[in-house]
């Protein structure tokens, strides 16, 4: 019999393992580089490249040496890069495949750094740059109004204005169009119908019975005439239930196109202030100035602050779901990889603290900074902690005189909670040139401002700009009385405070956007040129209500007519149906009188 | 040279080399290394075991070519079973939960939905492959070995020179 174990084969056997343990250990460093590089560049959608690793078991460290990241957006630069980073590696949770860091130091981060070759990769994943790529269509979904003084110095021309771009002449003829319709097919219903026979053999029946007795009838003629006023009742109680249909289809459509009509209110009012927009004559409101001098303005500030609220959703899930992310590259179908994760365990990925000193080697808070992570995790609920993160300036010759930045993202229950204040003093703040007046604005040095609040899908926060020692220069603004009136006004202006209030969701926030600059405007020009504006505005309203008066009478006419004859006439029917329903009903209770048994 | 060594073992493994047993459990655990992604720890144990248990080991590796290809078909239904067992079925979420919370168990990859359903795959079809295999053998030493070393073909390959260099590296 032969033997159930190959004995011979356990000395090769173990002595192909601890080779195979000894070359892991002599290739760990590479490989857990190779392995870095790789998920980091699925990650990123871009290189991610590292100098090297070196790997201490017995200390339970790692150090990771010249980490460079690309920009996905543009390969020849880096997102980022490190020159150093080390991390203390707690090794029980890696028996469960999760990694703990107890401490991690960053040294040498720079940001925007330029690269020698191109980080692109040749096939990036779907998801890369998914999160860039949703909130720049939702900028570009923003109206950011225009605004421009042309209307003002120059002769406003309503006989510009072309009919075809009004939007209520077009739904008023839609409308009569509709009306039209449902009239013809009301009236083809009604003739189908035809009450009117009904109605008149009931009210036939009804007269020849009116005065009949027992004794000019007989017990037989009774009986005879009393079913032939239940079928006579019968057929008008069936031709009545089409017609009250008909009536209530009738009344819900009139009353339909009556608010349909009302509504064309609402597009003449839009028509009236796309034509004071296409004749380029200005809103005196400030509310509506604000969002044209400064929307791009308000729209790069808030892009960064969405993306980082963005990335906090993605990586740092809320709750205890089972969670599915694609399953790693191999020649095999790569499947899906699910982690369970579970409260009071280990998160999959978790670093209780960092520490990263990054420098800012350009711009208007250049220095060097230092910030703290406490508690980042990709599994919050498990984790037990919200992320925490605090920056504080090392030094630096010029950049901002204070800074107060620091951050919660609190995931550990289904109701996100995060909060980002960020207060940056004496920081050298934008130079642009005002959109719609070719003003070129220098805000010098002032506060920046960041407070945001989230609550679930509930975004609320301010983003500030505020400088008291703006330089104007008058740029390509023309000359003339308008464009003098507005240089006033700005040229006097010594503080600018802009404010970007945001609400909505972090998925589909809402912007508005105030400011003294457009208060000055606003001011100056309702001062000296609100007469003509207002008379340039009643030309245009005057000129859109002649566009659209006759196809907004039409539509209220044929409304107007349905009601008066379709719905009227049905209503007539309806009325006859009943009173000679009535009538019989009355015949009928007589006649069962006469009628024994009946 | 080792692919020649190879051959030879996987024939002689057909012709004479262990009970049609020995050969049909070499070929069920090789389609293991087949049916599912090959880097993974159960395959590793099944390796060991292979090693250490008297089955025929050319077999084994006879199992893991053959079903490899029939592993990248099956991808798709593997992909679909591994989805159910690990997310469409909440009755087992408590059970994936602990495993996945439970040390080394996670560094089998259990939870990626192609590990678990070729894993599952090949536990439902080891024992038909087993049965399969052995009657398969059985078979063939029974009715085409002989006809096949009767065969003149062979008697020719085996007079010549070819077949003379290949006895050099015969295992025997």
């Amino acid at each position: 019999m032969r033997r159930v174990l190959r004995l011979k084969a356990i000395v090769p056997l173990g002595l192909l393992l601890a080779l195979s343990t000894a070359a892991s250990a002599m290739f760990m460093d590479k490989i857990v580089e190779q392995a870095i590089e790789a998920v980091g560049t699925d990650i990123v959608g871009a290189k991610v490249e590292l100098d090297g690793v070196e790997i201490d078991l017995a200390g339970g460290s790692v150090r990771l040496m010249g980490l460079q990241v690309t920009n996905p957006d543009s390969p020849m630069a880096n997102l980022f890069q490190a020159e150093e980073i080390v991390a203390d590696i707690d090794p029980v949770p890696l028996l469960e495949k999760k990694i703990l860091v107890d401490t991690l130091a960053v040294r040498g981060l720079r940001f925007d750094t330029p690269r020698e070759t191109s980080g692109a990769v040749e096939r990036p994943a779907e998801q890369t740059g998914l999160i860039r790529r949703r909130i720049d269509q939702w900028a570009q979904r923003v109206q950011v109004p225009a605004f421009s003084l042309d209307g003002l110095t120059g002769t406003v021309d309503v006989a510009a204005l072309n009919p075809d771009n009004l939007a209520t002449p077009r739904a008023a003829a839609a409308l009569s169009g509709a009306i039209d319709s449902s009239r013809t097919v009301w009236t083809e219903e009604l003739a189908s119908l035809d009450p009117q026979p009904a109605i008149d053999s009931g009210r036939a029946l009804v007269e020849r019975l009116s005065g009949a007795s027992l004794i000019s009838l007989g017990v037989r003629g009774a009986a005879q005439s009393l079913d032939q006023a239940r079928r006579t009742l019968s057929e008008i109680d069936r031709v009545r239930g089409g017609v009250q249909e008909l009536e209530a289809d009738v009344t819900n459509g009139v009353d339909s196109f009556g608010r349909q009509v009302r509504g064309l209110a609402d597009a003449r009012n839009q028509d009236i202030a796309a034509a004071l927009s296409a004749l380029s004559i200005p809103s005196l409101d400030a509310p509506d100035i604000s969002p044209a001098l400064f929307g791009e303005v308000a729209l790069a500030r808030l892009k960064p602050v969405l993306y980082w609220l963005q990335v906090a959703e993605e990586y740092l899930p809320p709750g205890l779901d089972p969670r599915r992310r694609p399953g790693p590259n191999r020649a095999r179908a790569p499947g899906s990889t699910v982690e369970f994760p579970k409260e009071s365990e280990y998160a999959g990925f978790a670093v209780r603290v960092a520490e990263i000193d990054f420098a800012l080697e350009e711009g208007p808070a250049e220095g060097n900074y230092t910030m703290l992570l406490n508690d980042l995790s990709s599994a919050p609920a498990v984790h037990g902690r919200p992320l925490q993160v605090a920056v504080g300036r090392q030094g630096g010759t010029t950049g901002p005189s204070s800074i107060r930045a620091h951050a919660v993202f609190d995931h550990i229950s289904e109701i996100s909670r995060d909060s980002i204040g960020v207060g940056l003093a004496g920081v050298g703040l934008p130079s642009f040139v005002l959109p719609g007046l070719g003003t070129e604005i220098d805000l010098g040095s002032g506060l920046n401002e960041i407070s945001l609040v989230r609550r679930g899908d509930s975004l609320s926060g301010r983003i500030r700009i505020q400088s008291d020692n703006v330089s104007w220069s008058r740029g390509s603004l023309g000359t003339g009385r308008v464009n003098d009136i507005v240089w006033r006004a700005l040229a006097t202006l010594n503080d600018v405070d802009v404010a970007i209030d945001v609400g909505g969701s972090i998925f589909s926030p809402r912007v508005r956007v105030s400011s003294n600059v457009a208060d000055a405007i606003a001011r100056n020009l309702r001062q000296e040129l609100e007469g003509e504006i207002r008379a340039a505005e009643q030309r245009v309203r005057a000129e859109v209500d002649r566009l659209v008066a006759e196809p907004m009478a039409q539509a209220r006419a044929s409304v107007a007519e349905v009601e008066s004859t379709v719905s009227r006439v049905v209503q007539g029917h309806l009325q006859q149906l009943d009173a000679v329903k009535q009538e019989l009903e009355a015949k009928i209770r007589d006649l069962r009188r006469m009628v024994p048994g009946n | 040279m080792l692919i020649l060594r190879l051959i030879q073992k996987l024939i002689a493994a057909l012709n004479s080399d262990g009970t049609p047993g020995q050969v049909a459990f070499g070929m069920a655990v090789g389609s293991a290394l087949g049916l599912t992604p090959f880097l993974n720890l159960h395959n590793f144990i099944l390796l060991v075991f292979a090693f250490l248990v008297n089955i025929s080991f050319p077999a084994v590796m006879l199992g893991w070519i053959v079903f490899a290809p029939v592993g990248f078909l099956l991808d798709p239904v593997f992909d679909r079973i591994g989805a159910w067992l690990l997310l469409d079925n909440t009755g087992l979420l408590s059970f994936w939960t602990s495993l996945y919370n439970t040390p080394v168990i996670p560094l089998s990859n259990y939870n990626n939905t192609i590990v678990l359903g070729s894993l599952v795959g090949w536990v439902v079809l080891a024992i038909p492959i087993y049965y399969l295999s052995r009657f398969g053998v059985g078979w063939y030493r029974a009715n085409v070995l002989p006809k096949l070393e009767r065969s003149k073909f062979v008697k020719a390959v085996k007079a010549s020179k070819v077949y003379s260099f290949y006895r050099l590296f015969r295992v025997d």
